[in-house]
C-alpha cells in the first residue's frame, strides 16, 4: 500500500471522519472537557490537512514510495565509475623519449581492433598523466604524410615543448596526442575510411587512460594531413569534437575548384553541404595564394551549426615555419574545444537506463 | 524570519496550538456562540496549513522572500544598478571565501532586449579567484529550477556550491561558473520559459540577455562550447526547449524528470496564443517526430517511477533519429520530487562539465 493508492486514502479519510464523530459525540462529556476538546480539534484538523495532502500526492506523484517521504531513496547510492584498466600502463617500453618541457613520447604499436596488423604511432603523454593516475585524458590525433611522418610533428614542429609551454601559460589544459604513421592522404579521408577514426580510438583506449566520446577528441594536420584533418572532422561530427588544418591544402582539382558535384575522396564541400555540427580551425599565411584561396573557399561554404575559425598570417609562405608560427594558437583552440583531463564521473546506483541510447 | 526558515513554521505552529487552546478554552462563552466558533475553528484551520506549507517551502524553497508571492521585481533602486556587478561585492565575495571553496553570489541582470529584470545565483569556481587565472573565460552552466521555484531551489535546497566544490575538488568536474536565473517573475505563473505571445518575453531573457549579461560581468566564455543548460522538471523542459531552438548558443542540454513537451494548463494559460506553429517550435517532442532535432548532446533523467515523465521520455526516444544518442539515466524510485534531483545531481554535473570545452585563457580572437 503506498503513499498514492487507493488503500492510504481511504484509510486516512476515514480516520479523520472517525475522529471527527469521536470528538463530536464526546464534546459535552465533562470529564477532562478541554484537553479532550483540544485535542479531538486538533486530530480532526490535522486528519484534513493529511487528507489532502494525500490527494494532492495522488494526482502528482510526487511521492510514490513511503521511504521518498523520509528522503530515503535505496536504488541512488552514488558509486565510482570503474577506473580503467589500463593503469597498468606502459608495459616493458623498448624505447621512450623524455621531451623536454616533460611527458613522454612513446612509439607505440597499436592494435587495432579486427585486425591482425598493428599500426605504427607516436603517444605523446603530458606530465599531468602521470601526476594524475586516475583522470581521463581529451585526446588530439595528429595527422601527417610521407616522407617525414609523425616525426614532423614531434622534431620539427617541437610538439611536446610547445604543449609544455602552453601548459605553463595556462592555455592549454593537458591532453594526450596520439601520431599514427598513416599516410593521411588520398583515400584514408573519405567517408569509408575507419582506421583513423574507430579503429586507433579503440585501440589507443584499451591501453591508456583516455575518453572515447566526440566531445573528447579533435583531429588536426598540417598541408595535406590537414585538409586530411579538416575532411575526416566534417565527415565524423559524431566521433570528433573538432578538426583543425594548418595550411591545409586540397590534392585533387574537385577541392580546389570547389566542384561539389564529384564526391572525390577527399572532397571536404560534400561533407561540409552535410552541415555537420563541428567546429573548424584554418590556419594559413596569406601569401600561400593557393592555400589561402582554398581556406577563403571552405569558410565561406560552411553554414551553421559548421563553425570555422580562420587565422591568417600576413607574412610567411607554405612550409614549416609558418606551421611553427600558428601551432601554439591552434594547440590553444583544440584545448578549449575538448575539455580538460576529468576524474571518471559519478553514476547513480540503480541505473537502468545505459550510458548510451535506451 | 523568511518564508523558508524553520522559526517561521515553528511560531505558526505554536500559533496553531494556541489557536486551539483558545478555541476551547472559549467555546461554551455564550455571546455570539456560533460566530465565534466557526471563525475560531477556520483561523486554526488556516493556520495549520500555512504551516504545512511553510514547511514544505522550508524544505524545497519554492518562495525565498515574502514579496515573491506578489510578484514584485525588484526594482532598480533598491539593489545595485542591474546588470553591473558591484566591484565591492566582488571583493567581499572573495574575502569571504574559503580557499578551495567556490562562492555563490546574488545577481541581478536586466534584460536589453526583453526588458525583463530579475534576481539570479551566480556561482564562482575557486580558480576564478585565482591569481594565476585572470585572463581566464570559464565555462558556463546555466540551470533552471522547477515550478513552483527559485534560483535558491538549486543554491539552497540542491546544495549547489557545495556540489560543485565537491566535484572540482575531486576532477570530476572542470571549473565552471554556473547561473542560475528565475524562470519567471516570482508569481505562482509558469511561462515554461517561452516568448509569450503578447506577454513576457522570457525565452530571449534567459538566453540572448542573460549571455550579454553575464559576459559584461563575468571572465566567461562565449562560444557554444563553453556553454551548457540543465533543470529539473519544468526547468528541464526550459533547458531542452531552449538549447533546441538556440544550437548555436548551447552544446548541450540535461533535463531531470523534464518533460519534452510544454505543459499547458490554467497556471501558463495560453502561451502560444492561438498559434499551433508557435507551440511545435517549442515542443521537442514534435521536432523528434520531424526528425529535426539539433545537435545538441542530451542528458535525460527520471526515476523509473514517475510515470508520466517515463512516458514522455519513451515517446522522446522512439521518434529520436540522432547520429549521437542521448545518455539516459533511469534510477529506480523516487517519484518526481527533489530526493531524485539531489541524487543525480552530481553525476548529471560531470556529465555536462564532459561536455564543455576547457576554461580558456583569453587570448586575441581569430579572424
Amino acid at each position: 500500500m503506498s503513499p498514492t493508492g487507493l488503500g492510504t486514502l481511504l484509510i486516512v479519510v476515514a480516520l479523520t471522519l472517525g475522529a471527527g464523530v469521536v470528538t463530536v459525540i464526546g464534546w459535552r462529556r465533562p470529564f477532562l472537557r478541554t484537553p479532550r476538546r483540544a485535542l479531538g480539534l486538533a486530530s480532526v484538523q490535522v486528519l484534513l490537512a493529511v487528507s489532502v495532502l494525500v490527494v494532492v500526492n495522488r494526482d502528482s506523484g510526487f511521492f510514490p514510495r513511503w521511504g521518498d517521504l523520509i528522503g530515503n531513496q535505496p536504488g541512488l547510492t552514488t558509486v565510482r565509475a570503474d577506473v580503467r584498466r589500463s593503469t597498468r600502463e606502459l608495459p616493458r617500453l623498448l624505447r621512450t623519449e623524455h621531451p623536454p618541457g616533460g611527458g613522454l613520447l612513446l612509439p607505440w604499436q597499436l592494435a587495432v581492433p579486427g585486425q591482425t596488423r598493428t599500426v605504427r604511432t607516436l603517444v605523446y603523454l603530458p606530465a599531468a598523466y602521470f601526476r594524475n593516475p586516475i583522470r581521463i585524458f581529451p585526446v588530439v590525433e595528429l595527422l601527417s604524410t610521407p616522407p617525414g611522418g609523425p616525426e614532423v610533428w614531434t622534431r620539427t614542429l617541437r610538439l611536446a615543448q610547445s604543449v609544455a609551454a602552453e601548459i605553463a601559460r595556462h592555455r592549454v589544459a593537458p591532453f594526450v596526442a596520439l601520431l599514427p604513421a598513416v599516410d593521411a592522404n588520398g583515400p584514408l579521408c573519405g567517408s569509408g575510411d575507419v582506421l583513423l577514426t574507430t579503429g586507433v580510438r579503440l585501440g589507443l583506449a584499451a591501453a591508456f587512460r583516455v575518453r572515447t566520446d566526440a566531445r573528447g577528441w579533435a583531429v588536426a594536420g598540417y598541408a595535406q594531413a590537414g585538409a586530411c584533418a579538416a575532411t575526416l572532422a566534417l565527415e565524423h561530427p559524431d566521433l570528433f569534437a573538432a578538426g583543425a588544418s594548418i595550411a591545409g591544402v586540397y590534392g585533387s582539382s574537385a577541392a580546389l575548384h570547389g566542384i561539389t558535384h564529384r564526391h572525390a575522396p577527399d572532397d571536404p564541400f560534400v561533407a561540409l553541404a552535410r552541415r555537420p555540427a563541428i567546429d573548424l580551425l584554418l590556419a594559413a599565411a596569406r601569401r600561400d595564394l593557393s592555400t589561402y584561396a582554398q581556406l577563403r573557399r571552405l569558410a565561406a561554404a560552411a553554414r551553421a551549426p559548421t563553425t570555422v575559425d580562420t587565422f591568417v598570417l600576413r607574412s610567411g609562405g607554405h612550409g614549416p615555419p609558418v606551421w611553427l608560427a600558428v601551432e601554439p594558437l591552434v594547440l590553444d583552440w583544440l584545448s578549449a574545444e575538448i575539455g580538460p583531463p576529468l576524474a571518471p564521473p559519478l553514476v547513480p546506483a540503480g541505473n537502468t537506463g545505459g550510458a548510451s541510447g535506451t | 524570519m523568511e518564508p523558508t526558515s524553520s522559526l517561521t513554521v515553528a511560531c505558526v505552529v505554536l500559533a496553531f496550538a494556541v489557536g486551539i487552546g483558545v478555541t476551547v478554552a472559549t467555546w461554551d462563552r455564550p455571546r455570539w456562540a456560533w460566530g465565534r466558533r466557526i471563525t475560531a475553528v477556520a483561523a486554526c484551520q488556516l493556520l495549520l496549513s500555512s504551516a504545512v506549507l511553510l514547511e514544505i517551502n522550508h524544505l524545497y524553497d519554492f518562495v525565498p522572500t515574502w514579496s515573491y508571492l506578489v510578484g514584485a521585481s525588484p526594482s532598480a533602486g533598491t539593489r545595485d544598478q542591474p546588470g553591473r556587478l558591484d566591484q565591492r561585492l566582488y571583493a567581499l565575495a572573495a574575502g569571504l571565501r574559503r580557499p578551495g571553496h567556490g562562492v555563490v553570489l546574488p545577481w541581478i541582470f536586466a534584460g536589453g532586449h526583453s526588458g525583463i529584470i530579475r534576481e539570479a545565483e551566480v556561482y564562482l569556481p575557486a580558480a576564478y579567484f585565482d591569481p594565476g587565472e585572470r585572463t581566464t573565460a570559464f565555462p558556463v552552466l546555466e540551470l533552471f529550477s522547477g515550478v513552483p521555484g527559485s534560483p535558491l531551489s538549486w543554491t539552497a535546497s540542491l546544495h549547489l556550491g557545495r556540489v560543485l566544490d565537491r566535484e572540482i575538488a575531486t576532477g570530476r568536474v572542470a571549473p565552471l561558473v554556473a547561473v542560475v536565473p528565475a524562470i519567471n517573475g516570482g508569481e505562482f505563473s509558469d511561462t515554461e520559459c517561452v516568448n509569450v505571445v503578447h506577454g513576457e518575453q522570457d525565452d530571449t531573457y534567459l538566453t540572448t540577455d542573460l549571455r550579454t549579461a553575464l559576459v559584461r560581468d563575468f571572465r566567461i566564455r562565449r562560444d557554444r562550447r563553453g556553454w551548457a543548460m540543465a533543470g529539473y522538471s519544468t526547468g528541464g523542459y526550459c533547458a531542452l526547449n531552449l538549447a533546441f531552438r538556440h544550437p548555436a548558443l548551447y552544446t548541450a542540454a540535461a533535463s531531470l524528470s523534464g518533460n519534452f513537451a510544454p505543459y499547458l494548463d490554467a497556471t501558463t494559460g495560453a502561451l502560444f496564443g492561438s498559434s499551433v506553429r508557435l507551440e511545435h517550435a517549442n515542443d521537442p517532442l514534435w521536432e523528434a517526430r520531424l526528425g529535426s532535432v539539433p545537435p545538441v548532446a542530451l542528458y535525460l533523467a527520471t526515476a523509473a517511477d514517475d510515470v508520466g515523465t517515463v512516458e514522455q521520455l519513451r515517446s522522446f526516444l522512439a521518434e529520436l533519429r540522432s547520429a549521437t544518442p542521448p545518455t539516459i539515466v533511469i534510477v529506480a524510485s523516487g517519484g518526481h520530487s527533489t530526493g531524485v534531483w539531489r541524487a543525480l545531481e552530481a553525476p548529471m554535473l560531470d556529465w555536462l562539465s564532459a561536455q564543455l570545452g576547457s576554461p580558456a585563457a583569453a587570448r586575441a580572437p581569430l579572424r
